[in-house]
């Protein structure tokens, strides 16, 4: 299982402007698998990302509008994307100028094979 | 030849106070967002920081929970702010969420409100943001007039 996550991160922090990847545990908001530069904590970034993703999702349910399935937090010095995954969330620190569109797109793949994955055990 | 005095008229109404401006005067709150409507959008919330909702409405069958979406956003936001600072992204520019029935986009409008453009979920993200920056503009022009 730990493969399948390794493999998501490893992926999603080589697309041009990803920064850095990781999963994290939501309910927890603890990492389980981090691919990121040397001065950005891990710990920190997963107990933000879990606690910003369940907050928001939480928003959601209360306006009607049913589950989030991913979350992009954008400032002027770069972007925070976060995609469900179940009890997981997959997190991407991405530079200002990335091209988001693809981000997005493999993100939400890495999202989805964590799913598949969970499906399948 | 006799001349029959004219019957008595009826006095003449006292003039009638103006009539209120109509509800879709620049201003009305609920109408802020009006020029919007259409397309994918299922509507525009202009909130204070506290979460109040100061003009606009979802104008979707969920409308009626516009306040609670501004009660619980408002925390959200402390997270997201956060979220930015600790990694030294300078200031916060938006919160795009994907729902599963609908996207949503949160902008800060100054320090003190926020505008949520709720549309539906098939919206794509580009057209979502451009619209979201649309209703920024007429936020800012109505927060101004109140200022």
């Amino acid at each position: 299982m730990i493969d399948v996550y390794r493999e998501a991160v490893t992926r999603l922090s080589r697309v041009p402007g990803v920064s850095g990847a990781l999963v994290v545990e939501a309910a927890a908001g603890v990492p389980v698998v981090e691919e990121l530069k040397p001065d950005v904590s891990g710990t920190a970034v997963a107990a933000l990302a879990a606690a910003l993703f369940q907050r928001t999702a939480q928003a959601s349910e209360t306006a009607g509008y049913h589950g989030l399935r991913s979350l992009q937090l954008d400032a002027d010095g770069g972007h925070v994307l976060i995609a469900g995954a179940g009890d997981l969330v997959v997190v991407a620190l991405v530079e200002d100028d990335a091209q988001m569109g693809r981000v997005r797109i493999e993100a939400m793949r890495a999202a989805r094979s964590l799913l598949e994955s969970a499906g399948s055990n | 030849m006799e001349v029959t005095p004219a019957p008595p008229q009826p006095a003449r109404p006292a003039a009638r106070a103006v009539p209120p401006p109509p509800v879709s005067a620049p201003g009305d709150p609920a109408h802020v967002f009006d020029s919007m409507k259409g397309g994918p959008l299922f509507g525009v919330l202009l909130l204070d920081r506290r979460g109040l909702v100061l003009a606009g409405s979802l104008g979707d069958p969920q409308s009626g929970q516009a306040d609670e979406l501004g009660a619980i956003l408002g925390s959200a936001i402390d997270e997201a702010m956060r979220a930015v600072t600790h990694l030294s992204l300078g200031t916060w520019q938006g919160l795009l969420l994907d729902c599963e029935t609908a996207a949503l986009h949160v902008t800060p409008i100054g320090t003190e409100a926020l505008v949520v453009v709720a549309a539906h979920r098939e919206a794509p993200a580009g057209w979502l943001l451009r619209t979201a920056a649309h209703a920024a503009s007429l936020a800012e022009r109505f927060v101004g007039v109140y200022s």
